[in-house]
């Protein structure tokens, strides 16, 4: 829009613009070095953080047990309630990394309800609308961490000279603290995620009618897009995409539990996976564990040129 | 690189060149120059990761992921403040110097977020009202409405505001 045809008050805006975009910024040496690092970067999943238009979808947790009959018993015993997601916007569901999916292309499908806990939908058409919210679940911890394989993430990190020496004692030194038991339990703690479409504001949100799922999961079958509730859903594969449910004039506004909910779930996740509180060990390990996770998908990392020493091993 | 990737990072990175510097003032509105290399990166790292669905008129998009990273930038700065201020220490992230018209940065003042956000997407990013609507995530025809509304409450305040050089408000979104 050209700003000389904007009307009175928002032209008098558009001269106030604080700051001009520089159109041959992109081709300046900095940014085409950037572009540089973009490219050679891997394929990956969006982040668990991406945020929809009008939706804060947050993972919040992720959590798993050590044994793998342990997840089946949580599924029949639910001993700590993580089926059951009191929120309405939220859903809670496991990931099996055993099962790989196709996630259809559509950005945005149309969803007829087929079954208490199926949907049929097409990318256009009529029925409930839902847009995609990620394009591709996946097992929130990679299948092959373990220690051996962060020690030698580390060790290339420190070859390419993307970590110090000290950071490199401190991160080795972290990962020797936690048991072995450690790994398989985090590794399963990966399956079990939470993701909240949040639509509101000042505690509140909005939330579908009755009976229509607010985020599904979907996966391509030929030519048509399988979907099921996320809620509740015990073995979304890998690879399915998730949608949202677009708002319309008959959702109602109810109040949003908040954090602490999602939060106190999460611990007795936790305890109910480990026996037990993280330890402190833990929590370091956790924090480095972020923290270089979340030096690789930050900008800084383009400019710096670091790469994750523990890949993917901090989803939540 | 199989040549349909080789496609797509040729279109990268023509968009890329186009749309950087678009994407970097976007940012710079609205957390200050010295975030905004890091928020037009991370926005363009997420772009191509998410080449597979990337429209045939990329900007509107990109200002969608720009605004993600904008909110994660501001919840994070938040978190930041409050560990500053529990420590009495001085704020340390300024954002760019507001626009010179103190009357226009006055009303711009009193208006609420997602008023700013839709006036600031057409006045400063100069999307059509059409484009606007994809990166805030709602129909065109709400989106006129919205823009309506929050055109004449801005107007209301521009013509209630008296200019006073220099007395002005931040025009960045660093809430």
């Amino acid at each position: 829009m050209n700003n000389s045809r904007l009307p009175g008050g928002l032209a008098r805006l558009a001269r106030a613009n604080p700051v001009i975009a520089e159109a041959g910024r992109g081709r300046a040496p900095q940014a085409q070095a950037q572009l540089a690092r973009i490219l050679a970067s891997e394929r990956e999943a969006p982040s668990r953080r991406w945020r929809p238009r009008r939706r804060r979808v947050i993972a919040i947790l992720i959590v798993a047990t050590a044994l793998t009959g342990c997840g089946a018993a949580l599924r029949v015993a639910d001993p700590f309630g993580f089926w059951s997601s009191s929120t309405p916007g939220t859903a809670r569901f496991g990931v099996n990394p055993a099962a790989h999916a196709v996630a259809p292309r559509a950005s945005g499908i149309r969803c007829r309800l087929a079954g208490a806990k199926t949907l049929t939908c097409t990318p256009g058409g009529r029925g409930i609308r839902y847009f995609m919210i990620e394009a591709r679940t996946f097992a929130g911890v990679p299948a092959g961490f373990s220690r051996a394989s962060a020690l030698r993430d580390i060790a290339k990190g420190l070859a390419g000279g993307q970590i110090s020496a000290k950071g490199a004692r401190a991160l080795r030194a972290d990962l020797i603290a936690v048991p072995a038991s450690f790994f398989p339990d985090f590794r399963e703690l990966g399956r079990f995620q939470t993701i909240e479409a949040q639509v509101g504001s000042n505690g509140t949100e909005r939330i579908p009618p009755h009976g229509v799922p607010p985020l599904i999961a979907c996966q391509q079958l030929a030519a048509a897009i399988d979907c099921r509730t996320l809620n509740g859903d015990e073995a979304t594969p890998v690879g399915a995409a998730v949608y949202a449910a677009t708002p319309e004039r008959d959702w109602i506004t109810v109040r949003s539990p908040g954090p602490k909910a999602g939060f106190e779930s999460s611990q007795r996740l936790i305890i109910a996976v480990f026996g037990h509180p993280f330890t402190p060990a833990e929590v370091r390990l956790l924090m480095d564990m972020l923290r270089y996770a979340t030096v690789e998908r930050s900008g800084g990392a383009i400019h710096r040129g670091s790469a994750p020493i523990v890949r993917g091993s901090a989803s939540g | 690189m199989d040549p349909a990737e080789h496609e797509r990072a040729e279109r990268f990175s023509s968009i890329f060149g186009e749309s950087y510097g678009r994407v970097h003032a976007y940012a710079a509105r609205r957390v200050g120059t010295d975030s905004a290399d890091d928020i037009a990166a991370e926005t363009m790292l997420i772009a191509w990761r998410r080449r597979d669905v990337l429209p045939a008129d990329p900007l509107p998009w990109l200002y969608g992921i720009a605004r993600n990273v904008v909110a994660r930038h501001h919840e994070a700065a938040a978190r930041g403040q409050r560990v500053v201020r529990s420590l009495a220490l001085q704020r340390a992230d300024a954002g760019t110097e507001p626009g010179e018209d103190a009357a226009v940065a006055a009303a711009w003042a009193t208006l609420g977020a997602r008023d700013r956000e839709l006036l600031a997407l057409i006045a400063w990013e100069e999307l059509p009202v059409r484009d606007a609507a994809r990166v805030l995530g709602c129909s065109a025809a709400v989106c006129s409405v919205r823009l309506h509304r929050a055109r004449r409450r801005f107007e209301r305040e521009l013509a209630r505001s008296v200019p006073a050089p220099r007395a002005v408000p931040d025009l960045t979104e660093a809430s």
